[in-house]
């Protein structure tokens, strides 16, 4: 299942690269990327074309934890209908 | 003033009276200008065992711990040290030196990309350009590491930043956590409605409690309702494991009585825990008839795993007084007492041989109400968290998410100097002491009276258990029994140690150990086929528990 997550960022050394590296280490792969500079000075309006890899994952509890950094002055993500949370198959080890 | 100097202050100015690390070449800056500083430098013998004091110190007494390395291999050594704090929350500012600017990106002697590599695994990082940034700078990873749900900030700073003139004096500087907002009101009545239908509630506490300094208003909470308690291995204590409530750690090597009370619950209230999959076992078998209630810090942390239908936001200290009674629980608390009763350790093993769980026990019992017990990894760090009387969490630290074998010698370093009066009691094994083993330098270097306990099975017990119950005793790397001398090799390094063999010794060298004024180890030689009971196997859920018998 793909989504559209559009996410203002401060243009700091590593950003891109941190907010990236989160949104494939939580089960999202970016399939496209676009970037406009944000209305605020500094700032980076990104807007993200995702797809969960393998098991389903929640797009809501991807954007909590985009919001997490510290970089990341907002994420706009589209709601879903439940949340697809699904225990993890098999239990890591 | 230069850069190294301006952060040297900046930590000053911020109440930083000490520091764990070890020198190097892209760090000379700021070694150059810790020798005019009032901070106590902490040199380990390894940078991992840096992070590892610091992530302790930390632990035992709340404040951020402190690590500095040089670039390259210094840096890299600090990983694992990193990666345990972010995965335990602990609050630490990692400093590390880097290549000049002009090099950087260049494959320069000693350059790699830590501030790439340990993205992961921080909850912030900085690399430093500007020497004038470096008070706010530092101030900024005190803050982060500290507000909210805590983890380790990197600082990555580049020997010609640390050499370069500031203009920005480093004074008055603040960097008190921000405080975490408030539940909404709608959270706490959805909550409550929860609650008032509940009958069968199961309070399960994880280690947010404690880093949200909330460990009062649980224990409130917990006693006003007369909820049976369950912990996670980081949320022990928070009830104290003594409490009649408590029914013992959940999870793969929880109590019996813990996991089929969650297991049979109508309602979980999960406080500052995240479902971890030790906790759970399979989680689609997890509690399968209970409504969740989730309080917690960290708004990722809700719904990640597990569905709650409350999600109770923000700080614990605000939430939990808010929060009501259950229905008439009666008959449920007595089962749970019952469960408890009928599952309850037997500390009886016949026969000369040493019986670990009985041995960490009474030595916890012996210790003091302030007894600091600090774990490696592996079976001996199973029946710690099992038989051991823990008071607050903060009084029993081990590595619980990254599970990282070395931690037990240096997170006693750092919990002996967070806490000069405590006891301090290191539990290792032999496997897990040979990680970090050089810290036994540190401890006589500084003259820590830790208490190390080193229980030996000649083994990598916990693999070596694994292998027989899941890989049809097919025993591969496990053997150990060409382990050195411990005793010989803990007094070349000037600490006294001494052989324990057989129980009826046990009681002569509890005391001895805790008689012995400086640093001493116990070499504690137990079977090597004991095993960690109980077990729910890997994948199976909570209710399937293999007890040996």
């Amino acid at each position: 299942m793909s989504h559209t997550i559009e996410i203002v960022v401060d243009l700091r050394e590593g950003a891109l690269v941190r907010m990236l590296g989160l949104i494939e280490r939580r089960g999202f792969m970016p399939l496209g990327i676009a970037t406009r500079p944000g209305r605020e000075a500094g700032t980076l309006n990104v807007a993200l074309n995702v797809e969960t890899k393998g098991m389903p994952r929640s797009v809501q509890v991807l954007k909590r934890h985009l919001r997490k950094l510290h970089e990341v002055r907002d994420v706009f993500a589209p709601a879903e209908s439940v949340p697809k949370v699904r225990a993890p198959e098999p239990v890591a080890c | 003033m230069n850069g190294a100097r301006a952060l040297i202050e900046t930590l000053e100015a911020l109440g930083v009276d000490l520091v764990f690390g070890y020198p190097g070449g892209a760090i000379l800056p700021v070694y150059d200008a810790l020798v005019d500083s009032s901070l106590r430098h902490i040199l380990t013998r390894h940078e991992q065992a840096s992070a590892f004091a610091a992530d302790a110190y930390a632990r035992a007494n709340g404040r951020v711990g402190v690590c500095i390395a040089t670039s390259g291999p210094g840096a890299t050594n600090l990983i694992t040290g990193i990666a345990n704090a972010y995965i335990d929350s602990v609050p630490m500012v990692v400093i590390t030196g880097q290549v000049p600017t002009s090099v950087m990106g260049t494959d320069a002697f000693q350059e790699v990309d830590i501030f790439g590599m340990t993205m992961s695994v921080v909850k912030h990082s900085f690399l430093v350009r500007d020497a004038d940034d470096i008070p706010r700078i530092v101030t900024e990873a005190f803050q982060i590491a500290a507000s909210g749900r805590p983890g380790p900030v990197l600082i990555d700073l580049p020997k010609d930043v640390a050499n370069a003139e500031v203009t920005v004096r480093p004074t008055a500087l603040s960097a008190e956590p921000v405080d975490p907002p408030a539940p909404t009101a709608e959270a706490i009545a959805k909550a409550n409605e929860l609650l008032a239908a509940a009958r069968r509630p199961v309070l399960y506490v994880g280690g947010g409690v404690v880093l949200g300094r909330a460990i009062e208003p649980l224990r409130d909470f917990a006693e006003r309702t007369g909820i049976p308690t369950v912990g996670t291995l980081k949320g022990l204590g928070a009830l104290p494991t003594e409490h009649p409530q408590f029914l013992g750690m959940l999870g793969m090597h929880g109590t019996k009585a813990a996991n089929l009370a969650v297991q049979g619950s109508d309602l979980l209230i999960c406080v500052g825990a995240r479902f971890d999959d030790r906790a759970t076992g399979n989680l689609k078998g997890f509690a399968p008839d209970a409504a969740v209630i989730h309080l917690d810090v960290d708004a990722a942390e809700i719904g990640k795993l597990r569905k709650a239908q409350a999600a109770v936001l923000g700080d614990l200290r605000s939430s939990l007084p808010r929060l009501g009674s259950p229905g008439d629980i009666e008959g449920w608390q007595g089962y749970c007492q019952d469960l408890k009763q009928t599952h309850r350790v037997h500390y009886d093993a016949p026969g000369p041989a040493i019986h670990a769980p009985r041995l960490l026990r009474e030595i916890s019992m012996a210790g003091g109400d302030d007894l600091i017990v600090t774990c490696d990894v592996g079976q001996h760090q199973m029946w710690a968290a099992q038989h051991c009387r823990i008071d607050h969490p903060a009084r029993h630290l081990s590595s619980s998410g990254l599970g990282a074998m070395g931690y037990g010698l240096p997170a006693a370093i750092g919990a002996q100097l967070a806490c000069p009066d405590a006891a301090v009691v290191a539990v290792s094994g032999d496997g897990s002491i040979m990680i970090n083993i050089q810290e036994l330098v540190t401890m006589r270097r500084y003259d820590l009276p830790i208490k190390i306990v080193l229980l030996d099975n000649s083994m990598l017990g916990l693999v070596r258990q694994w292998q027989d119950l899941f890989h049809d005793q097919r025993r591969s790397e496990v053997d150990l029994s060409d382990n050195p001398d411990f005793a010989a090799v803990a007094r070349s390094m000037g600490i006294e140690a001494f052989a324990v063999d057989t129980a009826d010794e046990v009681p002569d060298a509890i005391e001895r150990l805790f008689a012995t004024e400086g640093p001493v180890l116990a070499h504690v030689r137990i079977d090597s086929t004991a095993q960690v009971w109980p077990l729910v196997p890997p994948g199976a859920s909570n209710a399937v528990m293999l007890d040996g018998a």
